[in-house]
């Protein structure tokens, strides 16, 4: 009994306190209009302003009112008389120099009114893009993802793919449209990766004088090797992947245990960064599932079996939509003889990852995950589509390097534009897979 | 490959970091992966005003080879082959490359000269290949025999103006190349700290890259 009057009693007192102290701690949010207060208290605050220095005189109070900005050049400079013991201007001067002064603060003012302007516009356009994405996410949690099978082929699913996923469903949405069908589980990726952390056990650290077992033992070593350097070569200015980075031993784990399922693929450049992008998008048990799966794609794994000869068909097919859509650069880049496969291997091995940056890199992937290899090499088409003009104007190295190092800028909206604008559809013909399961290579079909 | 009266020289893959190093004068800590490949455009110098071109085409991704390796090799006038002076494997595979070499240029009017480049020589107390088995190579061969740091950027600056002399057949003095030695500089590295550092290019990425 007791013991419940004692928490009875603290309550009003707590509520009472706020409300004592509730006056001067709204001038901290002075402008925010308070919603369900008293309604005093705006009055305070208006007090409380116009209490503030020289500010209610003033003619700046009106403008700052509005615009919610301080005109910081007006107040750091200000016009002064001499010093009373030099000889004072003559009017004439004195009146020259008002002048000046005055036109320089107004010019200021106006440069900085534009500032003012330009940056609440990017403010809004920001709310703007924040509140589109999370309705989108709305849509794409309560609509799209519980009716997956019947909605993800729709229309209006398909429109809302091509703007892009919204960050907090990507990886969902990706698992999905990867699918499983290599039926890796959780429990599969613990065997691999507690297979793989063995063999770093067996492995010695550096042995300088290590005798080369043959071929192949030398070779995993190496690519266990290859593995540790290429996780801290992995986006490196995004410092997460690197020794000491909250991720670099997830990267890690999902490429060893890929080594450890696929042996025969093992570990190729390139891969690291597939991981990467998916471990950024999902829980590492996932992350692995859907890496393992997109590699077994035909075009992945055509590249990282590192089988020229299907390299060279996908390069070839390439060619034949590049000729249709952009005759006039293709003909540039014969002429300089620069073929696709020096800037579409970084490319396609990266899946654009590692040329694009990185939330651009995610747009293409999601459609990718909707349109699969095609669309890889569709956003080829579309970045040389962007990048026409430029690269006419240049020769083969020039072109070489701008195509293996792309411009850190791209404009995402116009990039998408370019790559819509791109038919994959040459005479009649389409980009189809071959139906045969051994080699999965791409033909041009009627 | 010509440029408006410049001598304009196409060189072939050398690893990465001596690339970068010789490019821009910076070795990346941290530098990038190289998947497929990368291009450098590098102004030099040699005696008698003569200023050169350099392409360099760096081929250190693993995942080029056989038919496309032919491809950029071909038609290059020098090649820099690189190994590490700490790993035997990287030198033993440069056998390989330099029969790759010698067969995509059957064909070509032009035969590209091609430098043997030991590096990490600030490595030298971790060195595994000897120096006479360097020599013994290079003039089995007929080529140019060279060693650098790309971490310290010794010599790394001469070693692509002696291919470059080489092929134009300019003879360097030996003002000239001491000149040159000490041109590109060199920073500090916290070896305790950066793994990649300690390490700055795998074994395979000297000429060796592609299995």
């Amino acid at each position: 009994m007791t013991s419940f009057c004692c928490d009875l009693i603290p309550v009003p007192v707590r509520d009472s306190h706020p409300a004592e102290h509730r006056d001067p701690g709204w001038k901290l949010f002075g402008k925010i209009p308070p919603r369900d207060g008293p309604i005093k208290d705006p009055k305070s605050i208006q007090k409380v302003e116009s209490a503030g220095p020289g500010n209610s005189t003033s003619p700046r109070h009106g403008v700052r009112k509005n615009l919610d900005f301080e005109p910081l050049s007006t107040t750091a400079l200000i016009l002064e008389d001499r010093p009373a013991n030099l000889p004072a201007k003559p009017a004439e001067e004195a009146q020259k120099h008002r002048q000046q002064y005055e036109e320089m603060v107004a010019q200021a003012k106006k440069r900085e009114l534009k500032e003012a302007q330009k940056r609440r516009k990017q403010l809004e356009d920001r709310c703007k893009l924040e509140e589109s994405i999370g309705t989108a996410a709305q849509i794409w949690n309560l609509e799209i993802l519980p009716n997956w099978s019947t909605t993800c082929t729709s229309r209006r699913v398909r429109d809302l793919w091509w703007q892009g996923i919204p960050p907090s469903v990507r990886g969902k949405v990706w698992s999905l449209a990867v699918g499983n069908d290599l039926n890796i589980t959780h429990e599969l990726y613990s065997i691999c990766l507690s297979r793989a952390k063995e063999k770093w056990r067996c492995t010695p650290t550096h042995s300088v004088e290590a005798e080369p077992e043959g071929p192949g033992s030398s070779d995993r070593e190496s690519s266990l090797e290859l593995i540790k350097l290429d996780i801290s070569r992995t986006f490196p200015h995004l410092c997460i992947f690197q020794q000491g980075g909250p991720y670099h031993d997830v990267l890690h784990s999902i490429l060893g245990a890929y080594t450890c399922y696929r042996p025969d693929v093992g570990y190729v450049q390139g891969m690291s960064f597939i991981a990467a992008v998916l471990i950024l998008n999902l829980d590492t048990a996932d992350a692995f599932i859907a890496f393992a799966n997109l590699l077994n794609k035909p075009c992945q794994m055509a590249f990282f079996r590192v089988d020229h000869s299907l390299m060279l068909t996908y390069f070839a097919a390439f060619e034949v939509f590049f000729e249709e859509n952009l005759p006039k650069l293709f003909a540039h880049f014969r002429k300089n003889s620069l073929t696709p496969d020096i800037y579409l291997i970084d490319w396609i091995f990266t899946l654009y990852s590692k040329s694009l940056p990185l939330d651009l890199a995610c747009r293409v992937w999601d459609v990718f995950c909707r349109d699969s290899e095609e669309f890889l090499f569709r956003t080829g088409l579309g970045l040389l589509r962007l990048y026409q003009d430029v690269l006419t104007t240049m020769d083969f190295i020039h072109m070489a390097q701008f195509l293996t190092r792309l411009p850190d800028f791209i404009p995402a909206e116009q990039l998408f534009q370019h790559i819509a604008a791109i038919h994959m559809t040459s005479r009649n013909r389409k980009w189809t897979l071959q139906k045969d399961p051994e080699r999965g290579s791409p033909v041009l079909k009627r | 490959m010509d440029t408006q009266g410049i001598p304009s020289l196409h060189f072939c893959r050398v690893c990465t970091s001596l690339v970068t190093r010789f490019a821009q004068e910076a070795f990346g800590k941290q530098y990038k992966q190289t998947i497929g490949l990368d291009f450098f455009l590098k102004r030099i110098s040699l005696p008698g005003n003569l200023n050169v071109t350099l392409q360099v085409w760096d081929i250190g991704g693993q995942t080029l080879g056989g038919k496309m390796l032919d491809k950029y090799i071909y038609g290059a006038h020098g090649v820099l082959l690189v190994y590490d002076i700490t790993n035997h494997q990287s030198f033993e595979n440069l056998e390989d490359w330099f029969s790759m070499v010698k067969k995509a240029n059957e064909e070509s009017e032009i035969q590209p000269v091609v430098s043997l480049i030991g590096n990490k020589i600030d490595m030298e107390h971790m060195r595994t290949v000897k120096a006479d088995k360097h020599q013994r190579f290079c003039q089995e061969n007929g080529l140019v025999s060279q060693f650098v740091s790309a971490k310290t950027g010794d010599s790394v600056y001469l070693c692509f103006q002696r291919v470059a002399a080489e092929i134009l057949g300019v003879k360097l003095n030996k003002a000239e190349i001491e000149q040159s030695q000490r041109v590109v500089k060199a920073d500090i590295v916290n070896y305790s700290q950066d793994a990649a550092a300690r390490t700055p290019n795998p074994p395979r990425s000297s000429m060796c890259v592609v299995q």
